[in-house]
């Protein structure tokens, strides 16, 4: 091992390559930040430029502009609230309410200091950890897959308010029903699209987002002028103190190694990864700290901002050691390695060495690069929020209309999102949560293709839910999960007969 | 006790509808001779979730209602005060757009968007309103050209192009 990271350390530390991985982050993030380009159109934008180089220093450049697109990607989600990739969803539901309440900077700041942390202890684990995890990972079937879909669809109780679970858990199934409009790539046949054409290939990811998100967040903006006051004060205090040090690091060090260990599993990727590790704070954080996510707290930023870097660390693993693409942005970076001649594998790290400890070292220096880089320009990219708001709203629109259109090129799809966000906004008024929708829209198609396999195999049983120890447990947790707000309610009024009797008892 | 009619118990009779209508059109799904036979067809996942639609609404419409969203009144108070005219004049602009994005070409219609947004807003520059537009539409279809993504200059003026 020690071997292999000497010849990757070679390999990245020249002039050349040093300056690829600058450049990749630079791209990426600029990228990123543009609502409706993510990572996959980032990488495949700068794939014809990698031809140019040696297939170390290609990857090297690829690996840059993927944790600079996410970086990117969390930039516009807290600023705008516009979250242009499914893995930066998460980032806005306290990212944004810190960017209105004046600390925008230090919002990037944490995303920032969480995404580098997140990536680097990802990439730590990678080498530690990467031929022991992709065995493992190859043992999840999709029973498993299909209950950890289920228990991450269960954590919509750590969106909704106390005493709304069941709002949430309405918004959830609205964004399953959207899921199934189109074609059923297993049948062939068309579902939800009453004969339109515009409907076949079903209502995208981008489109939803953007709707419920970024446009229906311009309308409330037009709605309430008044509310958005706050976020023009001025963003000085950027830096972070010793107590808020202290409260982010543990959190971080947890979700890294849960979006890592999510990463891993191929499918689930940095969208799942970063949802878990919110809803894992949440469920742990005390009272007083639960009731601070979603409207800020530090915590609930520094989750999924780690778990989604470390998420794409992870989703390495099964690319470098295996050959089977985790997520979409892999399976491009699968593909410009096949057209280098490239086979990944498990061979791939005894017969070219160089490019797959070189890919692991780059991971470190690209997150160092991205720190560096982005923590000078915090001060003039939080600068965004200043725009007066008659310029700012139309800006806000102009760019997720644009980043839907972009996208399909139909015009459709933009009337589309204007009735998704008129409802997006009718609801948000009458306390509806909008994040279930998008969690259960993008986990919808995983879980009916999981479904599908897991009960396809059982031939109808429904005894593959609790056959298989991973299942059951995953099933026990998300049984927890689901009854958790029910349990607590149970708990409290426990606990309050009990005093009221001590109470009486003393006098 | 007494059963409020809140908001939330509306949209949960509209979600029952919507569940129930979604079933429906489930059920609509077109089969082959060897899907109806399979455990797990196209049909079946929609069904799931309608069920799942079904019962959760109704629970909404049982279930005793929070205190805070209780009070339709002071809510339906709170509503009628939000500035529901320029968001209705902006829900229009974006519906035009939609509609003239083709016909008007890219750089056009979205300088009209942004401009005509800032005038809905209430901004009265009118030179800095015009330069503004124009001037980060074009930059951004520069960027947007830079990219290798083609954007049509429009039916009107490929029309004009033709003549």
């Amino acid at each position: 091992m020690f071997e292999g990271i000497i010849v990757g350390l070679s390999t990245v530390l020249t002039i050349q390559n040093l300056l690829l991985v600058f450049a990749g982050c630079l791209a990426g993030t600029l990228i990123g930040m543009l609502p409706g380009l993510g990572p996959i159109s980032a990488i495949a934008l700068m794939i014809p430029i990698t031809y140019a180089l040696d297939p170390a220093s290609g990857m090297i450049l690829l690996a840059g502009v993927y944790y600079g697109a996410i970086f990117g990607g969390s930039t516009s989600s807290i600023l705008i609230n516009a979250p242009g990739v499914a893995g930066t969803v998460a980032t806005a539901f306290d990212g944004y309410p810190m960017a209105k309440q004046g600390k925008a900077g230090k919002a990037l700041t944490i995303a920032a200091y969480a995404s580098f942390a997140g990536g680097t202890l990802a990439a730590v684990f990678l080498v530690l950890l990467a031929p022991f995890l992709a065995e493992l990972s190859l043992g999840f079937r999709s029973a498993d897959y299909f209950m950890l879909m289920v228990l991450g669809l269960s954590l919509v109780s750590a969106f909704a308010a106390e005493g709304e679970h069941l709002k949430a858990l309405l918004m959830t199934i609205l964004g399953l029903m959207l899921a199934t409009v189109g074609t059923d790539l297993t049948a062939g046949v068309q579902r939800f699209t009453f004969g339109r054409m515009d409907l076949i290939d079903g209502i995208s990811f981008l489109l939803l987002a953007m709707g419920t998100f970024a446009l229906a967040e311009a309308f409330m903006m037009v709605l309430k002028p008044n509310d958005d006051a706050h976020s023009r004060l001025p963003t000085t205090n950027l830096g972070l103190d010793r107590e808020e040090v202290k409260e982010i690091a543990p959190v971080v060090g947890r979700s890294s190694v849960l979006g890592f260990l999510v990463g891993v599993l191929p499918g689930a990727g940095a969208t799942i990864a970063s949802f878990l590790a919110y809803g894992m704070e949440r469920g742990i954080a005390s009272s007083a700290d639960k009731a601070k996510f979603g409207k800020g707290s530090l915590k609930g930023l520094a989750a999924p901002e780690s778990a989604n870097n470390a998420a794409c660390t992870g989703s390495f693993v099964p690319l470098l050691t295996l050959g089977i693409p985790g997520s979409g942005t892999t399976a491009i970076l699968l593909g410009s390695l096949i057209a280098y001649g490239i086979q990944p594998g498990p061979r791939l790290y005894i017969d070219q060495p160089e490019i797959f400890w070189s890919v692991i070292v780059s991971m470190y220096f690209g997150n160092m690069i991205l720190l560096f880089l982005n923590l000078p320009l915090i001060p003039y990219i939080a600068k965004l929020l200043t725009i007066p708001r008659t310029f700012l709203i139309p800006l806000i629109g102009f760019f997720s209309l644009t980043g839907v259109y972009l996208v399909s090129f139909n015009p459709f799809d933009l009337q589309l999102m204007l009735y998704i966000a008129v409802c997006a906004v009718i609801l948000r008024l009458l306390t509806f949560p909008m994040a279930p929708v998008l969690l259960g829209f993008i986990l919808g198609g995983m879980l009916e293709d999981n479904l599908r396999r897991a009960i396809t195999l059982s031939d109808g049983d429904a005894s593959f839910l609790w056959e298989r120890p991973t299942t059951l447990c995953l099933l026990i947790l998300t049984v927890i999960a689901l009854l958790s707000p029910l349990l607590r309610k149970i708990v409290k009024s426990v606990l309050s007969v009990l005093n009221d009797k001590r109470n009486v008892s003393r006098l | 006790m007494t059963v409020y009619i809140t908001y939330s118990r509306v949209i949960g009779v509209l979600f029952l509808c919507l569940s129930c209508c979604y079933l429906y059109f489930g059920h609509q799904i077109p089969l082959d001779f060897w899907s109806e036979g399979e455990v797990f067809n196209a049909r079946s996942m929609p069904y799931l979730i309608g069920i799942s639609g079904i019962f959760v609404a109704i629970a909404l419409i049982l279930v005793p209602t929070h205190p805070t969203t209780t009070n339709v009144h002071q809510q339906w108070r709170e509503l009628k005060q939000l500035s529901w005219l320029p968001t209705m004049g902006f829900a229009l602009i974006i519906a035009l757009y939609g509609l003239s994005l083709e016909y008007l070409g890219f750089i056009f219609c979205s300088s009209l968007f942004l401009f005509c947004s800032s005038a809905i807003l209430g901004e009265r520059r009118w030179l800095l309103m015009v330069v503004l537009s124009v001037s980060i539409v074009s930059a951004f279809a520069l960027m947007i050209g830079w990219l290798g993504i083609y954007l049509a200059p429009g039916d009107l003026w490929m029309g004009w192009l033709d003549v």
